[in-house]
């Protein structure tokens, strides 16, 4: 008879489940006599030969019975409606799976409280939120663009100016910062982009002045043809003046001078 | 099997999607057959006791947390399922328990087409049948259901260590009475 103390390590190999360091203290013991080795043997064989004891397998029927008591048990019991929720037994009643059903109604939740809220809110209050919201959108791009205009990048300068073809009407602030990057922007291409932006808002006298005092002030023949292509395109007569100024000058470029005398023509 | 799985599938059950069922018991109806044809050596009774056991899966779904393994609650019922069964019968004096079983396995084998290793087997199933019913169980769970000493130990409310002793006990019972029958059979 084996003693007890040995069960762990008894067990443990019938299990399979002895760490190396219990198969060697097992395998002392079984050296030293202490456990004999044929006992082990057989209590393994027996173990493992238990598992091939044949049961018969279960009748066919028997999924047929089970399927039977189900429904018996759904007879008595009716299924109830998952808590609170009559959409989800009406997905159900069609088989629409469980994810794509509970996206459906989310949305028709969704779809619910956008109506009911359009029903209760009056239109006014809406339109004022709304143009509330705009406001606020548009003093976020005016920030943002005076604060890329002071960047020591050109490119980030470039982006500020482009940003202004957003604003749908330029402030007092706005148009002083686009005049002054007019008149003060080391880069020709910050520049001409400038008056682009600025021809969206000729219809501001103040912009027109700021193009007009601007034509005399520029050196770089690319901004000033673009300057007298502004000046024709809106038949500004007051910008004479500053385009004879520029004829004045000593080292004009041959073609900025053809096209201020055609545009000094055209206006007078 | 993913335990995980289970627990998923018991818990729509339990929400009321009884249908889900349907799939626990594809999984699981034959090793619970196994198991009580290790018991009673009847095929109906063993088919009847599976069907008990979903039964009572249905009528004690409530009681599923999902805090454990599915297998360990279901082998709980099993259990259960199986003592109701073993008492009923004992009270209304039939003869199915364990010492009979030997008789009726001797009639499911056909002798003649028998090879020296079924006759082992068959010495092995007829010791298998001549241990205590808690010895039986403890071999039956751990060899037959292939389940682990920690399982075993939750399915039968104690530690892994009584387990060990119980399988332990069980092994030189089980070698004893295998030798005797040996030695009859010469």
């Amino acid at each position: 008879m084996m003693d007890e103390k040995y069960i762990d390590l008894v067990t443990g190999h019938l299990e399979g489940t002895l760490t190396l360091q219990q198969e060697a203290e097992l395998q002392d013991y079984l050296e030293q006599g202490h456990i004999k080795a044929t006992e082990i043997q057989e209590f393994k064989n027996l173990y493992c030969q238990l598992s091939d004891i044949p049961a018969p397998a279960p009748s066919p029927f028997m999924k047929a019975d089970f399927q039977e008591m189900l429904a018996d048990y759904k007879k008595e019991n009716p299924q109830r409606a998952p808590k609170g929720s009559f959409f989800g037994s009406w997905l159900a009643q069609w088989s629409v799976p469980q994810v794509f059903g509970q996206m459906v109604f989310g949305v028709m939740v969704l779809a619910l409280g956008v109506g009911i809220g359009f029903r209760l809110t009056p239109a006014k209050t809406y339109e004022k939120e709304l143009s509330h919201l705009t406001g606020e959108v548009q003093t976020m791009r005016e920030v943002m663009m005076l604060t890329l205009l002071k960047q020591s990048s050109a490119t980030e300068r470039l982006k500020a100016v482009n940003l202004t073809g957003d604003l749908e009407t330029a402030d007092a602030k706005v148009i002083r910062a686009l005049l002054q990057t007019l008149n003060n922007d080391p880069n020709v291409n910050v520049r001409l982009a400038t008056i682009e932006a600025l021809y969206q808002h000729a219809s501001n006298p103040a912009v027109r002045a700021g193009l007009i005092a601007a034509i005399s002030q520029q050196d770089s023949p690319l901004v000033q043809i673009a300057l007298a292509d502004i000046m024709l395109s809106l038949q500004e007569k007051k910008s004479v003046g500053e385009l004879q100024k520029l004829l004045r000058k000593k080292d004009l470029n041959q073609a900025v001078e053809a096209k201020v005398k055609q545009t000094i023509n055209v206006l007078i | 099997m993913d335990a995980l799985a289970d627990n998923a599938l018991m818990l729509k059950v339990k929400s009321g999607d009884v249908d889900r069922l349907g799939l626990l018991f594809d999984r699981y109806h034959r090793v619970l057959y196994s198991f009580f044809y290790q018991f009673t050596s009847s095929k109906m009774v063993s088919e009847d006791l599976v069907q008990n056991v979903f039964m009572r899966i249905l009528k004690y779904k409530h009681t599923f947390t999902g805090d454990g393994k599915f297998t360990t609650w279901m082998y709980h019922l099993a259990r259960n399922v199986y003592a109701d069964h073993y008492r009923r019968d004992s009270r209304l004096g039939f003869s199915d328990d364990f010492t009979t079983v030997e008789n009726s396995l001797h009639n499911s084998y056909n002798i003649e087409e028998q090879t020296k290793k079924d006759e082992e087997i068959q010495l092995l199933q007829k010791a298998l049948n001549q241990l205590s019913h808690d010895k039986k169980e403890v071999l039956i769970l751990s060899r037959y259901q292939d389940l682990k000493y920690k399982e075993i130990a939750e399915i039968l409310c104690c530690s892994e260590a009584a387990v060990k002793v119980k399988v332990f006990r069980a092994m030189q019972d089980l070698k004893n009475i295998y030798t005797q029958l040996e030695r009859q059979e010469i």
